[in-house]
């Protein structure tokens, strides 16, 4: 039975599918020439030889109602992450390696139609681009189909993230594809307008559109415009060179400093390390881990150096972004840092709520880390022990959660300034809430410390 | 800096031009944009490949001069 995938409609040049549990391509029959020259301009072989594109093989083309030409079976991700759940930086450097596919393409007569962010994904690491269909046949003296998208997807939202605010990327939430460029020209500072790339591709472009959307139809242009190619490989390194130099200024956030300033004592941090440890080894095998609150990353590379694929949200974008800066740094292919706001996570999106999973649609990981969230959960956001226990076990069977007492300071600080509704916010109460879904396999009280790990599998 | 100015004076007039075609995609806009932006930004390109190569052949014409002093000497 052939499992076509709801989100891929858009593309009349193939289509998503799954048969046995198995990811395939469709390859349109309208795709056939594109598909030749992608093959037979060495183009494929660059690519992949660069590690920029995602590898496929060919199989049996498929029977089905559409038209085939091909049917190919890509390699399938650990994970999908969409752009709205990536830190500045994941953001650049997928722009980056758009634009260096695209120059690397006109080099072979080729052209990239898309430039969705969407179109990119990271493995092991880094980014890499998913679509294999969005290569077509360059026609001399055509202008980039894709600028527009470029712009949108990449350009303005991280010129917002730049100059007004880290968190702007969750615009890709309500503009799937990209940020609009009359909302972002709008809403970026007067000063981005000095910019050169910014004033040319964001806010010039965004008159542009307005004034030509604004004009009565008069039928398509009489000739098609042209454009040479040595205009168009200026245009890319013009954009190019605006994406490199989009360098934000290290501020502090909230958990920017976590580590500086929790209450642990050198020892106790040591210890909780250690438990986390054994409490991994005592999970069985574990081949993915989320880290639900991994800040920047400390206890979650635990897993990431046991060669275990680990997944480290925070609903910090800067203790996100110094975690992927870190990854990058140390060229860790097993860490992946994502932005993730556990109290509201990236829903189902688009179409039908189908072009995009929600996280929990997306769950892969056979262990969860929970370490010092539980009291911000509860007694920032009033949620019960019960619904946290439940959503948890939805994730993953496997859980190491840390519980952090009343009478932790951190608690205590966030109880300073509220009434404390939270008479059954105890370590009784708490256990007896996830004992509905979990059975607890190891309770560890961490020296010098007043907060407990546990370690539990649901049943 | 003074040539881009030039440049984005006759591109804010591009703008405003009156008799232009277009459809009523909003995407008409970029592409319009798109080739004007790229035939400035080419043509920027050009004049400092230009430049260079005067550059390059000033250069060596002063550098076969010294030889050829040096030849003398």
């Amino acid at each position: 039975m052939l499992n076509k995938i709801k989100g891929s409609f858009r593309d009349p040049s193939g289509f998503l599918f799954y048969k046995k549990g198995v990811l395939y391509r469709n390859i349109d029959k309208s795709y056939e020439e594109n598909y030749k020259k992608l093959v037979s301009s060495g183009l494929l072989a660059e690519l992949w030889n660069k590690d920029l594109l995602i590898k496929h093989r060919e199989v049996e083309t498929q029977k089905s109602d559409f038209s085939s030409f091909k049917t190919i079976q890509p390699e399938k991700l650990p994970f999908i992450s969409y752009p709205y759940e990536w830190c500045f930086s994941e953001l650049k450097d997928a722009a980056l390696l758009t634009l260096e596919i695209q120059k690397i393409a006109l080099s072979y007569g080729m052209n990239l139609k898309d430039a969705s962010a969407f179109n990119v994904q990271f493995k092991n690491g880094k980014p890499i681009f998913i679509d294999t269909l969005s290569f077509e046949i360059h026609n001399k003296n055509t202008p980039w189909v894709a600028y527009k998208q470029f712009c949108q997807h990449f350009l303005a939202p991280l010129a917002l993230m730049k100059y007004q605010d880290l968190r702007l990327n969750i615009l890709f939430r309500t503009f799937l594809d990209g940020v609009p460029l009359d909302l972002a020209s709008s809403l970026l500072p007067k000063k981005s307008l000095l910019n050169f790339s910014f004033l040319t591709h964001i806010h010039l472009h965004a008159k542009t559109q307005k004034h030509y959307a604004n004009k009565p139809e008069r039928g398509q242009l009489r000739k098609s415009p042209k454009m040479n190619k040595d205009a168009l490989l200026a245009l890319i390194s013009s954009l190019e060179s605006a994406i490199k130099r989009i360098l934000i200024k290290e501020i502090d956030t909230e958990w920017g400093n976590y580590y500086n300033s929790t209450n642990y004592s050198e020892s106790s941090f040591l210890k909780k390390r250690e438990v986390i440890e054994e409490f991994l080894r005592k999970s069985g095998k574990i081949k993915n881990v989320w880290d639900l609150g991994g800040n920047t990353g400390v206890f979650s590379r635990i897993a990431s150096n046991k060669d275990i694929k680990t997944i480290s949200f925070d609903i910090d974008p800067l203790a996100v972004e110094k975690n992927y800066l870190l990854t990058k740094k140390n060229q860790e292919s097993n860490i992946f840092p994502l932005v993730m706001d556990l109290t509201n996570p990236s829903p189902g999106l688009g179409w039908a709520h189908s072009e995009r999973y929600s996280l929990q649609a997306r769950a892969n990981s056979d262990l969860i880390m929970a370490l010092a969230i539980i009291h911000h959960l509860c007694i920032s956001n009033n949620l019960p022990f019960l619904n946290i226990a439940e959503y948890f076990s939805k994730l993953a069977k496997n859980l190491i959660i840390e519980f952090v007492p009343k009478s932790d300071s951190n608690v205590k600080r966030l109880l300073a300034t509220r009434e404390d509704i939270f008479k059954k916010y105890d370590e009784k109460h708490f256990e007896e809430a996830f004992l509905k879904f979990y059975q607890i396999k190891e309770k560890r009280k961490i020296q010098d410390s007043e907060r407990i790990l546990y370690l539990m599998e649901t049943f | 800096m003074r040539a881009i100015n030039i440049l984005f004076i006759a591109l804010i007039f591009l703008f405003s031009a009156k008799n232009a075609d277009a459809y009523l995609d909003p995407g008409t806009g970029s592409f319009i944009f798109q080739i004007a932006v790229g035939a400035i930004l080419g043509g920027i390109v050009a004049i400092k490949v230009k430049f260079k190569q005067i550059k390059d052949f000033s250069s060596s014409l002063f550098r076969k001069k010294n030889k050829d002093i040096s030849k003398e000497n």
